[in-house]
This record gives structure tokens, sequence and C-alpha cells, in this order.
């Protein structure tokens, strides 16, 4: 799939760098944001339209108590 | 339908989520923290600063809201589930993808202080001064929680300076070179 293209990547990322003195960090970073851009991808349509129905109901209950003010 | 600035909240849902399981470490757990910091942010409207970056000030609700959470159990949340500790029943296809479910596990064995700090300055963008704000301590203190916590998953997954585990082996070797595994 994309493992390849995965680590020609990261290949480019490890030559572009110093590699000896950082590569701990760097490698801590880089998978760090490979964890939170899959979380960020997640396919959860479910949730998601359950929080923009939730979302609505709050602000449409909000606008009404201050329009009863 | 009128152009409502409050909708502006609905385009952070994902990156919002993110945060939420980083810290949480369950599904469950974070799609609550979510909800709450939608209700909240909402409620709160009024004291957004138009023109101010939106998604650090829902960032800083959700974390509120989970320490707030986390005091009134008085414990840290126990119930971890495979959300950021991958699905090691799994069987790897290679290297890489056995590295990341590591580094998931070892990631979620952190405090919650040091998550937040390597999440917040390292994968979602902010800066040190950013997340200082967003956390209520000063930038230092940001800093030495993010390098505890990065030191604390190189002893966990026992890396080394200069190593690079992933990358040395034969089978990765060979995909670099675009060889068959053997």
């Amino acid at each position: 799939m994309g493992t390849l293209k995965w680590f020609h990547n990261k290949m480019i990322f490890m030559m572009a760098s110093d590699k000896t003195k950082s590569s701990v960090k760097q490698q801590i970073e880089e998978n760090l944001k490979r964890v939170y851009d899959e979380a960020l991808q997640e396919d959860v349509p479910d949730e998601l339209s359950d929080m923009i129905k939730r979302f609505q109901a709050e602000k449409a209950r909000i606008d009404k108590a201050k329009s009863n003010e | 339908m009128s152009n409502d600035p409050r909708d502006e909240i609905l385009d952070h849902l994902p990156s919002l989520r993110a945060f939420a399981m980083s810290l949480a470490r369950n599904k469950a757990t974070a799609d609550d923290l979510v909800q709450d910091t939608m209700v909240k942010a909402l409620g709160a409207f009024d004291s957004f600063k138009q023109g101010t970056n939106m998604r650090a000030w829902l960032f800083t609700i959700l974390r509120n809201t989970f320490y707030t959470l986390r005091t009134k159990q008085k414990r840290e949340v126990a119930d971890v589930d495979g959300v950021m500790a991958g699905q090691m029943a799994e069987k790897p296809q290679h290297d890489g993808l056995l590295a990341l479910n590591d580094f998931k596990q070892a990631f979620s064995q952190l405090r919650d202080e040091q998550r937040e700090a390597l999440l917040l300055v390292g994968a979602s963008g902010f800066s040190c001064e950013e997340a200082a704000q967003m956390c209520g301590c000063a930038p230092g203190t940001i800093k030495s929680r993010a390098s505890r916590g990065r030191k604390l998953l190189a002893e966990l997954l026992q890396m080394e300076e200069g190593e690079m585990p992933d990358m040395t082996d034969q089978v990765t070797m060979d995909v670099l070179h675009n060889r068959p595994a053997a």
C-alpha cells in the first residue's frame, strides 16, 4: 500500500537531516505525527454526525434561551 | 442559512478528537470529551476573541475538561483501550508497522502531562509558548515535560542515539532498494 512511499519519504527525511545527533528525537517526533495524523484521518461518520447533531441542538437551545430573555 | 461564526467549531472536530484520544487513550471517553468541549464552547462563545486561534481555544477547553474529570475520579483514567495502543494481536506485515504499534503502546504509558506536551508541540504543531498558554504553565515546563516524555519513550522502545532500529534490518533495506523480500 503506502509502505514504499512511507519508506521513501522517511529516507529523504533522513538524508536531509543530521542523522547522527537527532535520530531518536526525530524518530519520536515522526511517530507522534503519524499517530496524530492517523487519529485525524480516522473515518468516523457515525460519531461525527452524532456530534454535529448535538452541536446543532445545543445551538438551537442557546438561541431559544436568549430570545426568551 | 446565515453565516454563523459558531459553526467554525465543527471544522475542528477531527483535531479535537485526535487530541482527546491521545489524552483519554480510549475512544468512548475521547468522544465524551469532544462532546463536552463542543457544548462548553457554544455556551462560552462570547468569550472567544474573534480572529484569535480557535483551535487553541478549543484544545484548552478540552484539556481543562479532561483534567477536571481526572481530578473527580481521583486517579488516572485506567480504562485504556486499543485506540492508542494499537491492535497488537494483528500480525504486523513489516517492521515499520510493528514499530508504530510498539510506539503507540509505549506512548500510552507516559504521564498525561507528558503525552499532552508531546502532542501539542510535536504532532499538532503549536509553539511551546502557545502550548504553555493552553496548559497554564511556563514554556520551560512544556519543554521539560516533552523532554522527559521523549526520554521515557526512548527507554521503553530501547532506542539509542545514532540508531534507527527499523531502518537497518535486511527487509527494510530490500524495500528501500526495491528488491523483493526473501
